[in-house]
C-alpha cells in the first residue's frame, strides 16, 4: 500500500511538473494571462544557493530551519550532509574553500529531498495547528480540482514561496495532481505534492 | 607591456597584465596559438620591442582564429583572438508581447531588489514586501531598494556569514591546526596560529564603510567584544597559550604589519618553513591583486631575475618566465618567520634572510611589486592596495558574488564603472555594493 501510494505521488508530481513546463511553453494563439511573453536573452540566472533556501523554505512555511529536514534524524541537511550539492561550502571541516560554480550532479537530488521533507514538516505541523494549509482537511479526500480549496492552497504556496499570485494556468496545473478520480489522493497528499511542486520550480531555485 | 599600451580599454588590460595565453599555446618550450602566429608573421625580422604595436595594429581586421570575429572586435570585448572557442555573442534583442511580469532587458527594479534581498539579507522579500515595494513609484522603489540594501549590509548575515565566505579563498583556514584544534604535538596542543584574527580583520573591513585598502596596510586587529560588535585594538597580542596551545596571538609589532598580509595565520599557512616565502608573495598576489602567478597572470617579469638566490633551480628555463616576477614579490617576506618552534611563529626577525640563506645580500635582493621597488612588507602593501590592480580584484570580486559568476564581456562596462568610482567613494565595500546593484548587469533580467 505504501509503495503504491509512493509511485502514485511520485507520477502525479511528474505529471505536474510536465504541465508546468508545459504551461510556460505552449504556443496559444490566444492571448491569456499565460500566453508567451518576451523572454530573456542574457541567461542570466543566479543559483539561490544552501542559506537563502534553507531560509526561504523557512519562512515561506514558518518552520525552524533546524527541524526542516534531518537525515537519520540527527544529521541537518543544508548544514552538513548535502552543503555541498546545495551550494555551500566548508572550510574549516572538509577544506572546501569556494563552493562549486554550477549545480553538481547531485544538487536536484539534494532539493527534492530538502524541498520534500520541509513540506512534509509544514503538514504533519498543520495536522495539530494549520498554518499553511487552512483550507483543507488533511486527514479527508482532497478538494476537487475546480474547489475553492484547490485555488486557494495553491495562491497560498505561490504567495509564500515566490511573493507573487498564481496566474489561472498554474492553478489548473497543481489542481490536475486531484484531478484523477481514479487514483484519488488525500488533503495531506495534495498538500505536500503541491508545495513540493511549488517549491522546485526554477523560479524558487533561481533569481 | 606593449600589448596593453595599445588596447589600454580592452577588458584583459583593465587592473591586470594580459596574459601569455593572448599569444602563446606555451611559453616553455615556446608554441603560439594562431593569433601568436599571425604577430610572428607580420613581424618578420624587425624589432620586437619597437615594432610589435604597429603589428598588432596591421593585424587587426584579420580573424587569426576563425571564428569569424577579426582581431581587434575579440581584443576590445575580452575574448582571446587566438582561440576560435574563445567567442562571445551579444545576446539577442528580446522578441515577443510585452512581459507583464519583467522588464526583460532593462533595468528591473522589482528584480534588482528581490536579488539584492536574496543576496545581501540571506533570505527573498515576502509576498507582502514585494506588494510593498510594487506599490511605489520608480523613484520610490530607487529609495526603498537602497534603505532594504543597506539594512542587509549591516545585518548579521551579511557581517557573519556573507563577509566570512568571501574571505574564506584568501584565508584558507586549517581546522587541525588552528585555536580550536586539539591535535596534541608532544605536550602542546598544535596551535599554529589562530584565524579567527584574519576573519575579523576582514569582516571589519569590508563593512562600515570602511576603506577596503586597509586590507593591506591595517597595523591594529580586531576583536569582537561581548555584544559581538567588532572593535578595534592596537599593539601587540601575546600568544594566549590556552590549554598549552603553541600560539594563537599576533605578535608582531605595528610597524612591520601589512593587513591580512602579516597574520600570524598568513604567514604560518603560506611561508611555513620555506627560506624565500614564494608562496606567501603569491597567495597576496592572487588574494588581493586577482592574478594567479601559477596561471601565468601577473607576470611582471623583473629585469636581471630571478636569481635564484636559494638554489632551487628556478632559474631554469621553463621556470624563470614566472619566477622573474615571483622571486621578487617574495623578498620581502622573507624578513618573517612561517612555523618556527616553539614560539615565533609569524615574527618579524631581521636576521631571518641572512641566517636561511647564505647567499642573501639585502643590496640585491630588491623586492619589487607592480614594477615598483619597495623595501618592506608594509610597502609592498601599501603599493599593491594603491593600485588599480587591487580595485578590479576587490570590484570583480563583489561583482562576481552578485552575479554568480566571473563577470564575461555583456558585464566589462560595468566592471570598468565600478573600478573607477571606488576611489570616489573612499574605497568603501558598502558603496560599492550600492553601485553593484545599480547597474544594468545586476539589475536587468
Amino acid at each position: 500500500m505504501h509503495d503504491r501510494r509512493l509511485r502514485s505521488s511520485s507520477a502525479a508530481v511528474l505529471s505536474a511538473s510536465l504541465s508546468l513546463l508545459a504551461a510556460s511553453c505552449r504556443d496559444d494563439a490566444e492571448p491569456t494571462e499565460d500566453a508567451e511573453v518576451a523572454a530573456s536573452t542574457r541567461n542570466h540566472l543566479v543559483w539561490k544557493r544552501q542559506h537563502a533556501l534553507e531560509q526561504d523554505l523557512a519562512r515561506g512555511l514558518e518552520l525552524d530551519p533546524r527541524q526542516m529536514c534531518r537525515e537519520l534524524g540527527q544529521f541537518d541537511c543544508v548544514q552538513q550532509v548535502h552543503l555541498m550539492a546545495l551550494g555551500g561550502h566548508d572550510p574549516f571541516g572538509q577544506a572546501r574553500y569556494e563552493p562549486a560554480a554550477q549545480p553538481l550532479v547531485t544538487t536536484s537530488l539534494a532539493v527534492d529531498r530538502l524541498a520534500l521533507s520541509a513540506c512534509a514538516r509544514r503538514v504533519e505541523l498543520d495536522r495539530e495547528d494549520p498554518v499553511v494549509f487552512t483550507g483543507l482537511d488533511l486527514d479527508a479526500q482532497a478538494p476537487a480540482p475546480d474547489s475553492a480549496a484547490v485555488e486557494r492552497t495553491v495562491t497560498t504556496l505561490y504567495q509564500r514561496l515566490l511573493g507573487r499570485e498564481p496566474t489561472s494556468g498554474e492553478v489548473d496545473v497543481l489542481a490536475e495532481l486531484v484531478a484523477d478520480a481514479q487514483r484519488p489522493i488525500s488533503g495531506a497528499q495534495f498538500a505536500q505534492l503541491s508545495c513540493f511542486a511549488v517549491a522546485t520550480t526554477t523560479e524558487f531555485l533561481f533569481f | 607591456m606593449q600589448f596593453c599600451a595599445t588596447y589600454p580599454s580592452s577588458p584583459d588590460c583593465l587592473g591586470q597584465v594580459t596574459t601569455c595565453e593572448t599569444c602563446h599555446l606555451s611559453t616553455e618550450p615556446a608554441s603560439w596559438n594562431p593569433y601568436g602566429i599571425a604577430v610572428l608573421a607580420k613581424l618578420g625580422d624587425g624589432d620586437f620591442d619597437t615594432q610589435l604595436s604597429d603589428v598588432l595594429i596591421a593585424i587587426e581586421d584579420d580573424d587569426a582564429d576563425g571564428d569569424e570575429v577579426g582581431n581587434l572586435d575579440e581584443i576590445l570585448i575580452g575574448t582571446n583572438p587566438g582561440n576560435a572557442d574563445s567567442l562571445w555573442l551579444p545576446p539577442a534583442p528580446p522578441e515577443g508581447p510585452d512581459n507583464r511580469w519583467y522588464e526583460v532587458g532593462d533595468y528591473d527594479r522589482r528584480f534588482a531588489y528581490r536579488r539584492a534581498s536574496t543576496l545581501y539579507c540571506g533570505y527573498s522579500p515576502s509576498y507582502d514586501d514585494m506588494r510593498a515595494f510594487e506599490a511605489l513609484d520608480a523613484d520610490e522603489q530607487s529609495t526603498s531598494l537602497h534603505e532594504t540594501l543597506a539594512l542587509c549590509l549591516d545585518a548579521t548575515y551579511w557581517t557573519s556569514t556573507g563577509l566570512r565566505e568571501l574571505a574564506d579563498p584568501r584565508v584558507r583556514p586549517i581546522y587541525a591546526v588552528g585555536a580550536d584544534t586539539d591535535v596534541q604535538f608532544a605536550e602542546f596542543r598544535l596551535v599554529l596560529a589562530d584565524y579567527d584574527w584574519d576573519y575579523r580583520l576582514w569582516r571589519y573591513i569590508l563593512s562600515d564603510d570602511r576603506d577596503i585598502r586597509q586590507l593591506l596596510t591595517a597595523d591594529y586587529h580586531v576583536e569582537e567584544d561581548a555584544a559581538g560588535d567588532l572593535v578595534r585594538i592596537d599593539g601587540v597580542i601575546e600568544d594566549p597559550r590556552i590549554d598549552n596551545g603553541l600560539a594563537g596571538g599576533q605578535p608582531l609589532e605595528p610597524q612591520h604589519r601589512a593587513g591580512m598580509l602579516t597574520t600570524q595565520w598568513f604567514l604560518v599557512n603560506n611561508t611555513m618553513f620555506s627560506e624565500l616565502p614564494r608562496t606567501a608573495a603569491a597567495a597576496a598576489y592572487r588574494g588581493f591583486l586577482g592574478m594567479d602567478i601559477s596561471r601565468n597572470q601577473g607576470i611582471m617579469p623583473v629585469a636581471g631575475e630571478p636569481l635564484d638566490i636559494d638554489g632551487k633551480g628556478v632559474s631554469a628555463p621553463t621556470c624563470a618566465v614566472c619566477h622573474s616576477t615571483l622571486d621578487p614579490l617574495a623578498y620581502a617576506f622573507a624578513y618573517y618567520h612561517g612555523i618556527e618552534f616553539p614560539y615565533d611563529n609569524g615574527r618579524y626577525d631581521p636576521e631571518r634572510p641572512t641566517t636561511l640563506i647564505p647567499a642573501w645580500d639585502p643590496s640585491r635582493q630588491q623586492s619589487v611589486v607592480l614594477g615598483r621597488p619597495v623595501a618592506s612588507v608594509p610597502e609592498w602593501g601599501r603599493v599593491a592596495s594603491e593600485s588599480v590592480m587591487f580595485r578590479r580584484a576587490m570590484a570583480g570580486m563583489f561583482f562576481a558574488h552578485a552575479l554568480g559568476r566571473d563577470p564575461g564581456p555583456a558585464e566589462s562596462d560595468d566592471l570598468a564603472g565600478l573600478i573607477d568610482t571606488m576611489d570616489g567613494d573612499a574605497y568603501s565595500a558598502n558603496r560599492l555594493i550600492h553601485r553593484i546593484v545599480d547597474t544594468p548587469s545586476f539589475g536587468a533580467p
